[in-house]
C-alpha cells in the first residue's frame, strides 16, 4: 500500500466488481492444451481460469504452465493434468484494497473473481484496477467542474453593474422532518458558486439554526431569503409572529429558552440558536415584536480576507 | 482512523452506503443537537448519539461531520436513512451503550471534538 494510486483506491472505495474485466475466456479441464495455446495467441492473453461444466472455477493455467508442458514435451496433454489448482481468487465485493494486497503478496499477474457461490464472473488484473480508477476520478471532477464552472461564471458571464442571486424558501411551521431542507440547498447552492468550504459551512450553519427557529417557534412558518452576489451573502428571515419577547435575553443569556420540553427532547432548544447565528455571521441585525413578527437580517463575507469567528 | 475500523472496534453495521475509506479523526458525543452546531467540530468528526430524528442527519450534513454512530442499537427510520444516503451522510450503529461506545473510540485512538477549539 504505498504508491500514490493505491491511495486513490482507498479513498475511493472501490470493489472488485466495478472494475474487473467481466467477458472472461475461459477453458476446460478437458481443453487441449494445443488449443489453450491458439486461445492464448488469438486474444493476446496470458492466463486462462478453467471452469468445469456447472461454471464453477476449478483452476487457472498461465503461458509458464503452458512452456513448462512444451519443455516437458507433453503438449498433447490437456489442460486439467498442468493448470494449477492452487487457487488465489477474490470475491466480486471485495475492496480493492484487499485485491491489491492479494497481488502483492502473491505476486501473481491476475486473480480469478468469484461471486458467494464460487461461480466465476470475472478476471482482474492491476490494469483494471488502474482504469477503473481513472475512469472514476474523471467523472467525479468532470461533473463537478462543469456545474461548478456554469454557477460560478454567472458573476462574470451576466453583465450588470450589480448582479445578485436572490433565492427563497418558504418554511411551514412545525415540520420537523424537512426541517433544514432549504439550509442544505443554500449550502449545495454556495458551493457550486465555489464559495471557501469554511464560509459555506458557517453560512449552512447559520442557515440552519434560523430555519429551525422558524420550525419550531412561529406561528404560521416564515420565509428565507438568500441573497447572494460577488462578495456576500446576506440571509434575511422574516416570520409574522408571535415575536420575541425579550431580544436582549435572547441574545445574550447563555441557556434562555422559550422552546418547549417536547422539542427541547428531540436535540434543539438549548437557548443557543440566536447566539450561535451571531457567532456565525459577520454582521447580524434582529428586529422583533410580540404579536407582529421577527425579522433577522444576517450577512457574510464569501472571501476570507477577515478573519472568521468561528474557526473551522 | 477509518469508518470500516470504526465500525469493526464496535462491532456495529452500517445502515446506509458511504465511503468506508473516510477518515475519523474525532468523537463528539451528544444529546443537544445545538451543541454540534456551537462549537466548531472539524469535517473528520464522528457525531455519537441517542438522537435518531432527521434532524440528526441534517445537523450531521450542515457541518460536514465525518458521520453518525447511534448507540444502543438505537435505529433512526427509514426515511431518515434514506435522506442520509441522499446527502451523503455515513450513519453507522452499534449495541454498544455510550459509556463503552466512546471508551473504545478513545482507547482507539479518536480525539475529543470538544476540546478543539
Amino acid at each position: 500500500m504505498t504508491t500514490p494510486e493505491i491511495t486513490h483506491a482507498q479513498k475511493l472505495d472501490f470493489r472488485v466488481g466495478q472494475v474487473m474485466t467481466r467477458r472472461v475466456i475461459t477453458v476446460t479441464p478437458g481443453t487441449s492444451l494445443v488449443e489453450l495455446k491458439e486461445i492464448m495467441r488469438v486474444n493476446r492473453i496470458s492466463g486462462v481460469p478453467v471452469v468445469n461444466e456447472d461454471g464453477d472455477l476449478v483452476g487457472i493455467i498461465s503461458i509458464e504452465d503452458l512452456l513448462r508442458a512444451y519443455e516437458d514435451g507433453a503438449f498433447h496433454e490437456v489442460v486439467g493434468g498442468r493448470m494449477s489448482t492452487n487457487l488465489i481468487t477474490v470475491y466480486d465485493t471485495d475492496s480493492v484494497d484487499t485485491a491489491m494486497q492479494k497481488f502483492q503478496q502473491t505476486g501473481v499477474g491476475r486473480l480469478p473473481v468469484v461471486n458467494a457461490w464460487g461461480e466465476l464472473v470475472g478476471i482482474l488484473t492491476k490494469g483494471d484496477i488502474m482504469r477503473g480508477l481513472l475512469r472514476e476520478i474523471q467523472m467525479d471532477t468532470q461533473d463537478e467542474e462543469i456545474c461548478r464552472y456554469r454557477a460560478s461564471h454567472i458573476f462574470h458571464d451576466v453583465e450588470s453593474d450589480d448582479t445578485s442571486l436572490i433565492l427563497r424558501y418558504r418554511i411551514p411551521p412545525r415540520d420537523f422532518t424537512a426541517g433544514g431542507a432549504a439550509s442544505s440547498k443554500i449550502k449545495r447552492a454556495l458551493m457550486r458558486l465555489g464559495t471557501e468550504p469554511q464560509i459555506v459551512r458557517r453560512a449552512a450553519i447559520a442557515a440552519y439554526e434560523a430555519e429551525m427557529n422558524l420550525i419550531i417557534h412561529t406561528d404560521h412558518g416564515g420565509l428565507i431569503t438568500a441573497k447572494v452576489d460577488a462578495y456576500q451573502l446576506t440571509l434575511v428571515v422574516e416570520d409574522d409572529g408571535p415575536g420575541i419577547a425579550d431580544v436582549k435575553r435572547a441574545l445574550e443569556e447563555p441557556g434562555y429558552t422559550t422552546t418547549p420540553p417536547e422539542i427541547r427532547a428531540m436535540g434543539f432548544g438549548g437557548g443557543m440558536g440566536l447566539k450561535n447565528i451571531r457567532k456565525c455571521a459577520d454582521t447580524m441585525k434582529l428586529e422583533s415584536e410580540v404579536g407582529r413578527g421577527t425579522r433577522l437580517e444576517i450577512s457574510l463575507r464569501l472571501h476570507s480576507r477577515d478573519t472568521p469567528n468561528q474557526k473551522r | 482512523m477509518r469508518l470500516a475500523q470504526v465500525i469493526e472496534v464496535l462491532n456495529g453495521r452500517a445502515l446506509n452506503e458511504f465511503n468506508h475509506a473516510r477518515e475519523v479523526e474525532y468523537g463528539f458525543e451528544t444529546a443537544l443537537l445545538s451543541d454540534v452546531l456551537a462549537y466548531a467540530i472539524p469535517h473528520t468528526t464522528l457525531i455519537i448519539t441517542e438522537i435518531t430524528n432527521h434532524q440528526v442527519v441534517r445537523t450531521a450534513e450542515i457541518v460536514d461531520a465525518a458521520g453518525v454512530l447511534f448507540v444502543k442499537n438505537k435505529m433512526p427510520d427509514d426515511s431518515a436513512i434514506r435522506l442520509a444516503a441522499e446527502v451523503g451522510v455515513p450513519l453507522i450503529v452499534t449495541r454498544l451503550g455510550m459509556f463503552e461506545a466512546c471508551g473504545r473510540l478513545f482507547a482507539a485512538g479518536i480525539k475529543p471534538a470538544r476540546q478543539v477549539e
